[in-house]
Order: structure tokens, then sequence, then C-alpha cells
């Protein structure tokens, strides 16, 4: 390798590839830990899907979504996020049947990662392994339990195993400020407790040495050595992209590339000219969901199809936080779900963008009659959108289809459960890794916990 | 002994079940509804100059301890069948029992699959040795086969697949079996019915996929002999109205004359719905069983007869020809089956069997997925299902609907709802019902529906072992 001089040799005690909610909660809690951590992000600001951009003038939306998950109080009260601006917004439960179980799912995750799985001895027995918690829910459809799907987390309810996409979806509440605030309280809390956050740089590959994982190769053609390095991208952009192609086992390779993608979603910022009215002022705060068929419209996803009559929520979300909007005025988002990330006659087109927002303001005008005159300016963003700018593979935000094999212990695969990685000193967190679809900044606290226990051989 | 025992239903199952109690020594009377016995293996549908049986046309599963205790001496016109995947344009895709065979035919589509398909079956095989703990003796798994029944529960046939090869015509090859027991191929835990399915085959059972000779019906001319001759009395014409209990166990079987039979234990081999909702009082059987029962299945298969005035080119090799397009698209037919509608693009399964008389060839078609309800019922839905039938053929085929003499068709059974739990559960569940001294011994007590004979002979040995226990 030819001398690199003048550059600053880079070496930390963890890599953190991502600076979204999971890969700064990680960072945060690694640093507090007394180890040095370096978090790597391409975009130029942090926060991953937890920014809130100005789409007009004077309006602000949250571009990929109005509210994630919730975040588990211990993460939540951990990082002191309350105090460094993240308020948040109450919210009304829509669904109380999966909370125990992702209570419990979390808990496993988080036990699983304070233990070193350490070599068994020549003589050790393989014990029996305990089944994870939510298996006995696999082969349920979720219409036996409730009717409504959400537009994320979009299924053929009718099907065995779609039960376990109601795992999805916990409302975490809406912050003030957008979901910006989040991101910025998560990058304060990292900085604070010493990580350093480098914006603007990609990570161009990770390398192995003596198969293990010690080291990533930066866009500016540094060399960032580390003991760990922890990936929040999703599973096949950290595998199939960072690692060269013939670095890997050959069935890890091919077991990944069958990973399925799960339906993508479609969202359309709206900027209103006027609050729309309703009887009801507290109907405008909650999130209107239109009656629509997922079944017809999970298949029409996946055929490549925009259908009819796709899933969809519409959310008034200044009416909530009226800093999002200039007095008098409001901004609306309509999420739909069933998107293809790739239509079965080509790339997303200008005709094929406009005839969805058409679709969108109908549906919104269906929800908030009289909004249609007041529409001043709108953003849509289609799946290619959302890959481009988060970088997720397909555009795909839930990582992965939420479906039974792709849950629970078995996300993203048996070998890679939990947040350990078939290459020894990579660590996955983020949208693929099992609690990525769960609860916000929890998988990248249970891939801390894991490298701390990796590490410091503690807790 | 301890008095007389009652089988309920003359099909395959009934005759097994009641043979293997009679020579154990119990007095058992077989009451059968139809003037035949044999069930769906009786020649019941009329077609040109012959009769055929309304149910499957060749056995997957037949156990071979059953064949052999039972001295069927059965003659078989084909054994171990090739799956001959029909493609739209070139050679058809051959999958013989042969793993070296099927390498060598996959060879031309994809090299990585031929590799691929050894490996598989090795899987399967391994797999299916193992659970026969689980599926037909009493036993434990062991900790591999355990993880690997956890990991199909939760998966797809259609993911699995899709995950172990990448040839298009193969997957297409398998859409009529992923079909299998009306459950969609994108449900969790399909991809374990699948892989019964085939390990059914890959086991070398004798007479897996295999049609015996002068048809399934010679197959109970065989087991009527035998039942009769180990003193089973068959009662045809005897349909039953209804079970006699006491609300705990079972005493015996009221006939549709009034006529009431008592009985040491009753054994049915109807579906599980029929016996404990139909023939007992409402609430008998318990709250959960009669829930989970109230819903049939909304998928099947129904099954389409063509006679041929000859036999196209295609079919001379023998074998079990499936056309399908994609096996993507399969998921989605399945939906739209489940709404009620006939979707357009059905998986066929074609069997061509000589009749030995004119016209000289019977093709027998079986078609998933179909609505077991459809929309306005079957009436005219049956002629758009056999226009939809032809028209793949003559794809296939040219001048094919010139061939045709005569057509008949049969829509799909009612079933119970198919559930993976009961591929997981241990056989001893599958067999009891809520009720003391009554029995299932039919396609119900099977891990998946199918005919094999193998459930009625294990409930036999059930039954005759908890009598004696309970003593004179």
């Amino acid at each position: 390798m030819p001398e690199r001089r003048g550059l600053k040799h880079l070496r930390y005690d963890v890599c953190i590839i991502g600076a979204g909610a999971d890969g700064l909660a990680a960072a945060a809690h690694l640093a507090a830990h007394g180890l040095t951590v370096m978090v790597v992000d391409g975009a130029a600001a942090t926060g991953g899907r937890c920014v809130t951009a100005e789409f007009a003038p004077g309006f602000f939306a949250s571009p990929f979504a109005d509210e994630l998950p919730a975040i588990p109080p211990e993460i939540f009260f951990g990082l002191d996020l309350a105090r460094r601006g993240a308020i948040l917004a109450p919210c009304e439960r829509l669904s109380s049947f999966a909370d125990p179980l992702r209570m419990a799912v979390i808990a496993r995750v988080l036990a699983d990662a304070s233990c070193n799985p350490h070599k068994p001895g020549v003589f050790a027995r393989t014990p029996a392994e305990e089944p994870y918690p939510g298996e006995a829910w696999a082969s349920r459809a979720r219409a036996e339990i409730e009717s409504t799907v959400a537009p994320e987390a979009l299924c053929d309810p009718e099907l065995g195993g779609s039960a376990l996409t109601l795992l999805q979806g916990a409302p975490g509440g809406l912050v003030a400020g957008g979901l910006g605030a989040l991101g910025q309280a998560l990058a304060r809390a990292a900085s604070e407790a010493g990580a350093e956050i480098s914006l603007g740089l990609e990570v161009t590959d990770i390398r192995q040495r003596r198969g293990r994982a010690v080291a990533v190769g930066l866009s500016d053609g540094r060399e960032c050595e580390a003991r760990a390095i922890l990936s929040t991208l999703d599973l096949k952009r950290t595998f199939l992209s960072l690692f060269a192609w013939n670095e890997l086992p050959k069935p890890l390779v091919e077991r990944i590339g069958t990973f399925r993608p799960a339906p993508g979603i479609a969202r359309l910022l709206v900027a209103l000219s006027a609050v729309p009215q309703k009887p009801d002022v507290a109907q405008l705060r909650r999130p209107i969901v239109l009656a629509a068929d997922p079944e017809r419209a999970y298949h029409a996803w996946k055929s490549g199809v925009v259908s009819e009559r796709p899933p969809v929520t519409i959310r008034l979300v200044s009416a909530v936080d009226p800093s999002l909007a200039p007095d008098g005025a409001a901004v609306a988002t309509v999420t739909l779900g069933g998107i293809p990330h790739r239509p079965f006659d080509g790339p997303w087109t200008h005709d094929k963008r406009s005839k969805l927002e058409t679709l969108a303001l109908a549906l919104l005008e269906e929800a908030l009659p009289g909004t249609a005159s007041s529409v001043t300016a709108s953003e849509l963003i289609v799946p290619p959108d959302i890959e481009n700018r988060l970088g997720l593979t397909d555009g795909d935000l839930m990582g992965g289809e939420l479906s039974a094999a792709q849950m629970l212990g078995f996300r993203p695969f048996v070998q890679c459960r939990g947040t350990r990685t078939p290459v020894v000193g990579l660590y996955l967190a983020g949208p693929s890794s099992t609690l990525g679809p769960l609860a916000t900044c929890a998988s990248g606290w249970a891939a801390a916990t894991a490298i701390l226990c990796d590490l410091k051989g503690q807790p | 002994m301890s008095g007389p025992l009652v089988v309920i239903g003359a099909g395959l199952h009934g005759l097994v079940a009641a043979t293997y109690l009679a020579r154990a020594g119990h007095s058992v009377t077989l009451l059968e509804e139809a003037a035949v016995p044999g069930g769906m293996c009786a020649n019941r549908v009329p077609i040109s100059n012959f009769a055929v049986p309304p149910g499957p046309h060749l056995f997957t599963a037949l156990d071979p301890r059953m064949i052999k205790d039972l001295n069927l001496n059965l003659a078989f016109v084909a054994r171990d069948l090739p799956l001959v995947g029909l493609r739209a344009e070139g050679q058809p895709l051959l999958l013989p029992r042969d793993v070296h065979d099927v390498k060598r035919h996959l060879a031309s589509l994809s090299q990585r699959d031929g590799m691929r398909f050894a490996a598989f079956r090795r899987e399967h095989f391994a797999f299916a040795r193992a659970m026969r703990a689980l599926w037909w003796e009493e036993g434990t798994l062991d900790e591999p086969a355990r993880s690997t029944l956890r990991r199909m529960q939760v998966t797809s046939a259609a993911a699995w697949l899709d995950g172990a090869f990448e040839s298009e015509s193969l997957l297409a090859a398998f859409s009529f079996d992923v079909l299998a027991g009306g459950l969609s191929p994108a449900a969790a835990g399909s991809a374990l019915l699948f892989t019964w399915r085939a390990a059914q085959e890959m086991c070398g059972l004798q007479g897996a996929v295999a049609i015996p000779a002068g048809g399934p019906s010679q197959l109970i001319a065989a087991l009527v002999r035998t039942a009769e001759s180990a003193g089973v009395t068959l009662r045809c014409d005897t349909p039953v109205r209804a079970l006699d209990s006491d609300g705990e166990s079972v005493r015996g079987v009221v006939l549709a004359n009034g006529e009431v039979l008592a009985a040491a234990a009753v054994l049915s081999s109807l579906s599980r719905r029929q016996t404990l909702i139909d023939f007992l009082p409402p609430g008998t059987a318990g709250f959960a069983t009669t829930r989970r029962l109230a819903k049939p299945q909304s998928c099947g298969e129904a099954k389409v007869l063509l006679t041929l005035s000859a036999l196209p080119k295609v079919f001379e090799q023998p074998g079990r020809y499936v056309i399908a397009e994609k096996l993507e698209t399969a998921a989605g037919a399945h939906a739209v089956a489940r709404t009620g509608e006939i979707p357009a693009d059905l998986a066929l399964e074609i069997v061509a069997l000589p009749t030995g008389g004119i016209p000289p060839v019977l093709l027998s078609i079986l078609v998933r997925p179909v609505p077991v309800e459809p929309v306005g019922g079957w009436k005219d839905h049956a002629t758009r299902l056999v226009q939809t039938v032809l028209h793949r053929l003559e794809l296939h085929i040219p001048q094919f609907t010139g061939l045709v003499s005569g057509l008949a068709f049969v829509p799909p059974k009612h079933r119970d709802p198919f559930s993976i739990a009961a591929m997981m559960s241990p056989r001893r569940t599958r067999i009891e019902t809520p009720l003391k001294r009554l029995y299932l011994c039919g396609e119900a007590a099977e891990p998946v529906p199918c005919l094999s004979g193998r459930a009625a002979r294990i409930a036999a040995a059930m039954v005759a072992a908890d009598l004696k226990e309970a003593g004179p």
C-alpha cells in the first residue's frame, strides 16, 4: 500500500457507520463508557431519518416519517433526550397487543448482547436454544387480530405470519419541531459524551485482516482502524457494497442476496394556505386512516404496480406542532403504502410521479374536504428518493420485509441475530437488525452493549 | 374382547383402519354412505365410456408398511414418476428421482441450480428422516432438526425456493406443489408443507408418485378383499346421522335410518369438521375447536378430466406434467382465489393415462388454486375454468382442442382448514379428539391431508392399545 503522507492516521476503539438515531445512540453509550468513538456519515447533517426540512418557504416537515417507533424509556432517559430538546407530544395508543411482546424481544436482544458467546469447550454440549419471545405468533395472520394495516407495514393480512407486522409501528409520538429536533438531541448526546462525528465522509469499504473486520476505508483516502465496527446501514448495503465481492464466504453472500425487501412508501408533503376545518379540533391532531384493501395493495406492489387504493395515513402535522407552518397556514403529510421501488414498466418518471401526486391529493381531499383549493406547494418522495438520500437499499425504510421469516430471532438471519454478525468485529444495527423495526435507538443501544461486552468484558 | 368397533367411511383410510383392527381381534363394522366403497378413490365421475375417481390421480405417499402388512400385491402402471415442467419455449424440464439425472437436465438452464439441487435434496432427506419422530413415530426431535423446523415454520415456500434456486423454469415447475393444502405459498410455514411433500417422494417410499394398475379403484378393491377376509363387516348405503355421546365420551353411532350401533370406540375417516361439528350436538367438541373449524378452507384444487382421441407427443414420456408460468405469481393467484374469483394464472398438474378402450387416452388435470366456493357458485365458473385450462394446453400443444372427445369437471372438495400447527404436533393429538373413545383416522389425522394409509394404521394401533389398557 502506498504511503499516504500528511494524512492523520486514524485509530479509534469503535467506528460507527451512519449518524442516524441508532448510530448516535450507540455512539453516546459507547463514549460514555470511555471508548473512543468516531461516527461517519456521508450526509451533510446528522440524524439520518430524523431530519426536518423546509420544503416550501416557511413550511417544514420531516420527509421520511412523521413519527418513529417509540424509544424504549430506559434509553430515552439514559441519553437524557428530553433535556437536550426532544420534546415528544403524547400520542394515542393505536394497538396495545404487541407492546408486551415488543418489550420482551427488546429485553431478549439486550440480554443476548450482554453475554459474550464464548467459544464452546471441546466437550461442551450445545444447550437447547430458548425459543424467541413471540414465536407462537409466527404463523398467525394479522387479520385475526386487527383489521387496519398501516402504510408503513403493508402486508397481506390474511396470510399466516403477517401478525408479526404488528410489532412495527408503536407510535412514538410527534416531536416538537419535527423529527429533526430528535436527531439534533441525539447528536448533542453523542458529542457531549465525547464521540467524534465526521459528516460528508463516506465509508468506501470495510477491511478485514485474518478474518476480522479491523478498519474502514474513507472516501478521502484515509483509513480508520477500529477494534469494533458498527454499521447502521441496511443488511444488503453493509455486506454487499462495503465488502469486496470475494472477501465473504459465498453462502453468506447468497443468504444476504435473498433477504427480501418490504413494500416501500411514498410521502407527499403538502403546504396549505389555510387550516382545514373540522367540527372537532382534536380530530385534526390525530392521524387519519382511510379504508383500503391492503391485500390487493400488497399484491399490486409485488407486481410493481401502485394500487388504485393503497393504504394511506394523513396527518396534519402543524395541528400538533404549530411551529412547522406560518401563522394561518398548515402542513399536511400523506403517507402511501405499497409503492414499488421500480415500477414494472421502468423507473419513476415525471409522469408517474405526477400521477401518484394526483392520487395522494385526491386522498387528502377525501380525508380533509376543502384542502384541494388551498394547496400552495407540495413535495413528493418516492422510494428511489429515499434510497438516494438515506442510502437504504430499494428505499426500504423497514430494512427488509416484516415477514415471519425475517422477524424476531430470524432477522436478518439466524447467524446474525441480535447484533453480532458472522464477520468478527463487525456489528449490525439499524433497520435490518432484529430491533430495527421495533423501536428507535434500541438496535444501536443493543449493538453498543454487545461491543462493550466484547471489548471490555462488561455489559 | 372389549365390544364392537365402528369405523365411519370406507375410503382408503377407513378400510385400512378397519382391517388392522379386525386383525387385532376386534369385531369391526365399517359404515359407508355411498353404494360402493372407495370414497375419493371410487370410480364415480362419468366421462365418455368410463368412470374415474374424483380424488387425486396418483399416490404420492402410500405407506410401505401398510402395503406389506396387508399383502396388497399392488401392480403399478408407473412408479417414481418424474416431475416435468412444460415450458413456453424450449425442451420440457425433466426432474426424475435420480439426482444426477436432474443435475444433467438442469445444466443447460443454470449450472448453479444443478449443483444446488443435490444439496437441496440431501437437506430435505435428512430433515424428513428426523421428522419421522414427530410425524409418524413416538419420539423426540434432535436439536438440528428442531432448529430446521423452527426455521421452516416461519418461512414461506416462495421465499424458501427463491433462496435455493435461480432458474425461472425450475421454480415454475414447483408452482403446483407449493400450492398444496390450500395454503398460500407466501404464508409463513408453507415451506414446511412443501418440504413434507417433497420429502415423501424422496424417501423412496414404495409407490411414491405412482399410479396403480387399473387406477386408484384397484387399490380399493384389494383393500376391500383384505378387509373382508379379516372379518370386517362392510355396510354400504348406510349414512351416519349422528354420534351417540354423553358429552364426554362416545358410545356409538346413530344411523340415518334411526338404528343405533353401540361401540367400544368409533373411528372416523371423515374430516374433523364433519366428525366433530356435524355429528355431535353443538358445543360438544369445545369452543376452541368449533371456532377453528367454523371457517372452511377457502382455496382448493379442482379436477378437469379430458378424453383424447390420441396421445399428444408431449406426454409420451411418463411423468406428472406441470404447466405454470412463474412461481412469483402463485401467491397473487392464491390471493385472487381467496376472494372467490378464478385467477388468471393457474398451475396445472397433468397425468396422461391409457384407458385401454376408446377413446384411448385420459388426461387427468388438477388445477390450483381455485376457490372452494366461487362467487355465484360453480355453475358459470366451471365452464370458464375448463376453457382456461384448454387454452393453456393449446398454447403448449398445437391443435390440442381437436383431440378432445369428452370432458368432466370435479369442483374442489370442502376440507378442514389446514394449519401448520398440526404438522408440528405429535401424532397422538391429531388422532385423538376432545371426546373419549372417538378417534380420527382419515386425512385429518395425517400431518398433511393426503392418501397414504399411514394415519389409519397408526390410529388402529393406538385404539387397540387404548382398549387393551382400559381392560375387558
